[in-house]
């Protein structure tokens, strides 16, 4: 081997990675060793690479751009996370909720109903409990994104969600990055999910009806699996605010 | 554990700023570049759940831009696909003093004059801890395409620095020969 095949094998030696260049390098790098021209050439090589990577590596992305890709996600790719083998149990169960709900929707009214009074008398832990599983798992699926909770609230209006909740002003005040429309045994539920600089996505549900286990005027403080939970009440509607944030963070946002 | 949601949320921290680079270096257009990373990532949403190490996330990034780039160039048709040739063998002499007094948008813009099928390699090689292995991974090349590869970018980028003539923001001057088909 002579110098300039030692400099062609050298050229695109990286330190610590010798793998693909084989016994060649082996060789060059030998060469080198003995060869103070070639010793030289080496280190300014090494050196010209390591002074590229650095300067590369400064180039600032645009302020922009992070939120862009994440608030600017299109709504439909948040789906559910179901299992190929659990599907059809996971179907059969919503088939299962659907006839229930279709059932009981027959003689829903829009009034807030008190979870004690209704016929499975659910309660407001059950609810909790799935609605913070829900969020645990990803398995949700935003019907609408927008990043203004005026039009999120347009939105849930239209479409016959729960649109007179009283959000609390901190809470209001982060920016919004979507919002789902569900129905919990037959009660009318909202999902508005919101972003912070903090904790990251921050979920509120509000729930059309009046849990009588639920404090007014304080806010309960629950955690679920890595998710920490405030649950409140307040004019005819239950809260449940869902966050991977302290106790002091998440009544700070409830407004307690 | 930990929503899709978050775990996204983290993906996009860990690597929105590496991606983009590597974009731009690609693209060497800001408002491309932040389209291909969006789109990327957008893409990465979609199949997240099935991605269980974060490293198989980082290389799929990377192979979906990569691809996302080839194929709108493709379709643009700008930028005809050159075949390799014969292999710049000379190899210009660059003091690192010279590198090491340029900035980061100089240095980027000299890395997207090289020719395109070498800069890509060379900007993985260059922009991320990526292997030889990877690099042919998420380029879909042979490894031993990967080193010829970043041999002639490697030896292009010095020659552009080495040439102050060339001017950094002209259009590319050094063109391989295309192939006849």
């Amino acid at each position: 081997m002579d110098t300039e095949h030692a400099k062609s094998v050298l050229l695109t030696y990286r330190l610590g990675e010798a793998a693909p260049l084989g016994s060649e390098l082996a060789e060059a790098l030998a060469l080198a060793e003995r060869n103070f021209d070639l010793a030289a050439w080496l280190e300014q090589e090494l050196r010209f690479d390591r002074s590229m990577r650095q300067l590369l590596r400064a180039v600032p992305a645009p302020a922009g751009l992070r939120a862009s890709i994440v608030l600017g996600r299109p709504a439909d790719i948040v789906r559910p996370r179901w299992s190929r083998p659990s599907l059809l149990a996971v179907a059969a169960a919503v088939i299962g909720v659907l006839g229930f709900v279709i059932l009981r929707s027959v003689n829903s009214t829009d009034k807030p109903v008190p979870l004690a009074q209704s016929a499975a008398a659910p309660s407001f832990d059950a609810f909790h409990q799935e609605m913070a599983t829900l969020i645990a798992e990803g398995r949700y699926s935003l019907q609408e994104t927008s990043t203004s909770l005026a039009e999120l609230k347009r939105y849930i209006r239209q479409n016959r969600g729960v649109a007179d909740a009283a959000i609390p002003s901190r809470l209001a005040a982060l920016p919004t990055y979507g919002c789902q429309i569900l129905n919990w045994r037959g009660q009318r539920v909202t999902l508005i999910c919101f972003t912070s600089a903090q904790l990251g996505f921050v979920h509120l549900f509000v729930l059309d009806a009046d849990s009588q286990s639920l404090p007014v005027g304080s806010t309960e403080m629950v955690k679920v699996s890595d998710w920490n939970t405030a649950r409140w009440r307040a004019e005819g509607k239950s809260y449940l605010l869902v966050a991977q944030g302290t106790d002091a963070q998440l009544r700070s946002l409830a407004g307690t | 554990m930990n929503s899709p949601v978050f775990d996204f949320t983290t993906v996009v921290d860990d690597h929105y700023g590496d991606v983009y680079r590597f974009a731009l270096s690609l693209a060497r257009d800001d408002s491309e570049a932040a389209d291909l990373t969006q789109e990327a990532f957008w893409r990465l949403a979609k199949v997240l759940s099935q991605i269980r190490d974060p490293r198989k996330a980082k290389s799929w990034l990377f192979t979906t831009l990569h691809r996302e780039f080839l194929s709108r160039r493709r379709r643009a048709d700008r930028f005809p696909h050159d075949e390799l040739t014969e292999a710049e063998t000379r190899l210009p002499v660059v003091d690192s003093d010279v590198v090491e007094a340029l900035d980061a948008r100089t240095a980027l813009d000299a890395l997207g004059r090289v020719e395109e099928v070498f800069r890509a390699p060379l900007s993985l090689f260059y922009l991320e801890d990526f292997s030889y292995a990877e690099i042919a991974e998420v380029l879909d090349i042979p490894l031993g395409t990967v080193m010829s590869r970043l041999f002639r970018g490697k030896a292009q980028l010095k020659q552009l620095l080495a040439e102050p003539m060339n001017g950094l923001n002209e259009a590319p001057i050094i063109r391989f020969p295309r192939k006849a088909a």
